[in-house]
């Protein structure tokens, strides 16, 4: 009897333990569903031409990212495979972030379990069955339950797997679950990634990072004053750019700008609006011209950065003869005889000129130290500073263009010498 | 500043010259980000909006916020929106927006309805519909600077809001419900523009105000059941007081003393209009 015992025991013992086992394991399969009750906590959605992302974070702390960028596909960091922009895969991902953005969110879960690739591949199964694992509350990185409901020790990577793992209880191949742990490692990474990335990021003051007395009772007397200085600073600069042109021989391009501007200002506006207008378009005309012509190919290194720097120089040139031509109509209007033999020159003009283009700008600074109260004034000195500026430079470009540069000057008076000349050769 | 204000005359002779260019292509971005409610005990809302359009309306019970933005990634590399120990943050603020054409941005926040509200807006350019009805606001916030915005209350509040504060750059705001948003103080400040209050909902307390105004027109409409009282301190603003008698330095409302809620208002204003509508509700 007894060694019959023994012998149904041993045979039967390896059953026993199976079941036991089996046992064991049912309960942790039923937690697995009762955990599967989880809710959608958070979930994040971004979109855009080159990146479609959707992260959703559950109540119980898991989080899952999926993304497509770059023509590739994500699963919480890790690529799982290719995703081109416009193929199928992307455009079905977009649409199912495109219907969770539109339903309550309380649909979600619903939406994410039934979207599936309209043609798989390794990447769309993928991120399929995770988003399908997540909505039963098991993701791939989750960590499997013991009987007790605590989470199971991770397994070695490079532990062999046992025969009875080879399928688990919710019929997932155990032999997944390296690649969970893989993934759940990844996982973990990213988040610390993220959270390094959060650190490091910078919040920005909308303050500007005023001083203290920037939000005193001075607030707007030092802002005034800090104006006032950046205008006349913005004066002295542009003086000098002046002066640097005058004493090294441009007083003749100048002077013959600003008559042209002073005598044929309407022509002068009108040429240089069209100009403004038409000066891009003839830029890329030309660049197109010359790559068609061929030969004219090598002229394009010329042309790329010449003419935009010519455009520029054409307006800084004009901008200060309009403010000679301004400078020196309210000499003409101030200066008696004596005066004006003293003080008609260049250099006067300019520092006039100059102080009326720029004096409505300071007078809205001087304006801003009153306080908040005259805050219209100061914007309308402001709009008309703008306007007086842009007409100056719109007006100074096309004197340059009429009067080619200020060689051809026109509707100056004829000079003195002029008339001795015609004198001496009568 | 004034370096930007001339650059600004420069950028309008480049802006001439590049309007023949074509415009350049924007990457607009979506963000959409929501959360469930959680027995949070307070919700703290920072916004931070700097152009498009602004939209705060009430959401479910069941969810804490929700929030949908669109924005111009070109110009905004970093968009804020976060949510950690019962604070919100949502917004965009580091960009420039300059030459880009923002119409086609926009933020639309929902709010949950069972979370006790601080909410702060501070938006500039932009255009923002505001709803605050059926909430649980507490404190509300908004500072704007060159905007038309629109606060409406439509549904009484659930707790009792300590104070609405708004400042107003050049712009127009309009408040309407604000009887509804249980409100005890409200403090208003604004540099130019129009102003709109409007009283008018299910008020079950008294409510004073501070208005400061500057330079543009300030319009009170009040429910005639309210008792209103006005007291006006301004160098050039006109004051359009009908139905009210003047007694000491303070215009009253004809039913103040019979009414049973009182709306205490105290305007500071340099110049422009002030005027008095009467509600019928």
């Amino acid at each position: 009897m007894y060694r019959f015992h023994s012998d149904r025991l041993i045979r039967v013992l390896p059953l026993l333990v199976a079941a036991g086992v089996s046992f064991l394991t049912m309960p942790a399969s039923a937690q697995s569903v009762q955990k599967s009750k989880v809710e959608i906590l958070t979930q994040q959605i971004s979109t855009s031409r080159s990146v479609a992302s959707l992260r959703v974070e559950l109540s119980d702390g898991r989080t899952v990212d999926v993304a497509i960028r770059g023509g590739q596909a994500y699963l919480n960091g890790d690529v799982v495979g290719g995703a081109p922009r416009g193929g199928d895969l992307d455009r079905s991902f977009r649409d199912l972030l495109e219907s969770i953005s539109d339903s309550p969110s309380h649909v979600t879960p619903s939406l994410m379990t039934d979207w599936s690739p309209s043609h798989s591949n390794a990447a769309a199964t993928r991120l399929d069955r995770a988003l399908e694992d997540m909505m039963r509350g098991i993701t791939p990185a989750s960590p499997a339950l013991n009987g007790d409901g605590v989470p199971m020790a991770p397994a070695s990577p490079d532990a062999p797997l046992a025969p009875d793992a080879a399928i688990s209880a919710d019929g997932v191949p155990a032999v997944d679950s390296v690649d969970r742990l893989n993934e759940r490692i990844n996982e973990l990474q990213s988040m610390v990634d993220d959270l390094q990335e959060d650190e490091g990021s910078l919040s920005v003051d909308v303050t500007g990072g005023r001083n203290r007395w920037e939000q005193g009772p001075f607030h707007y007397l030092m802002r005034g004053l800090a104006d006032v200085f950046s205008v006349l600073v913005i004066y002295v600069i542009l003086f000098a750019i002046a002066v640097g042109v005058i004493a090294f021989g441009g007083r003749k391009y100048v002077e013959g700008v600003a008559d042209t501007a002073r005598h044929m200002t309407m022509r002068s506006w009108l040429v240089g609006l069209a100009a403004t207008f038409l000066v891009v378009p003839a830029f890329v005309l030309g660049i197109i011209a010359l790559t068609i012509s061929i030969v004219g190919i090598p002229a394009l290194l010329a042309w790329v950065p010449l003419f935009p720097l010519a455009v520029v120089l054409s307006l800084a040139l004009g901008y200060l003869a309009v403010a000679h031509a301004a400078g020196e109509s309210l000499a003409e209007r101030r200066f008696y005889v004596n005066d004006w033999f003293q003080r008609g020159n260049s250099y006067y003009f300019l520092i006039s000129g100059l102080g009326i283009l720029l004096g409505l700008f300071f007078a809205a600074s001087v304006v801003e130290m009153a306080g908040p109260w005259f805050g219209f004034i100061r914007g309308l000195l402001i709009f008309l500073g703008v306007v007086l500026t842009w007409a100056a430079f719109t007006i100074g470009f096309g004197a340059v263009l009429v009067s080619r540069a200020g060689t051809r000057p026109l509707g100056k008076a004829p000079a003195m010498s002029e008339f001795v000349d015609e004198e001496a050769g009568v | 500043m004034s370096v930007r204000m001339y650059a600004a005359a420069l950028a309008l002779t480049g802006a001439t010259m590049l309007a023949a260019m074509p415009v350049a292509a924007q990457d607009w971005q979506n963000l959409s980000q929501s959360r469930k409610f959680g027995n949070e005990s307070a919700l703290k809302v920072d916004i931070e909006y700097g152009a498009g359009r602004l939209s705060v309306t009430p959401g479910t019970d069941a969810q804490l916020y929700r929030a949908d933005l669109r924005y111009d990634a070109e110009v905004f590399k970093r968009p804020k929106m976060s949510y950690a120990n019962g604070s919100l943050q949502v917004g965009l603020n580091d960009g420039s927006v300059k030459g880009r054409n923002m119409k086609a941005g926009r933020l639309n926040l929902e709010l949950g309805t069972r979370v006790p509200l601080d909410i702060a807006l501070k938006f500039g350019a932009a255009e923002a519909q505001l709803d605050l009805g059926g909430l649980m606001v507490k404190r509300v916030s908004i500072k704007t600077g060159a905007s038309q915005t629109s606060l409406r209350v439509s549904k009484p509040n659930r707790v009792v809001c300590d104070e609405l504060s708004v400042e107003v750059g050049a712009a127009k705001f309009e408040a309407v419900g604000l009887g509804n948003l249980n409100l005890q103080h409200l403090k208003l400040s604004g540099g130019v523009g129009e102003v709109i209050l409007d009283f008018s909902g299910v008020a079950k307390q008294d409510m004073t105000a501070d208005i400061e105004m500057g330079l543009g027109s300030l319009v009170l409409r009040v429910p005639r059941g309210t008792g209103l009282k006005v007291t006006k301190d301004g160098l050039l603003a006109s004051f359009d007081s009908q139905g009210m008698v003047k007694r000491g330095d303070a215009f009253y409302s004809e039913n103040w003393k019979t009414a049973q809620r009182h709306v205490t208002v105290k305007i500071d204003a340099a110049f422009g209009s002030i005027a008095v509508e009467w509600l019928d509700q």
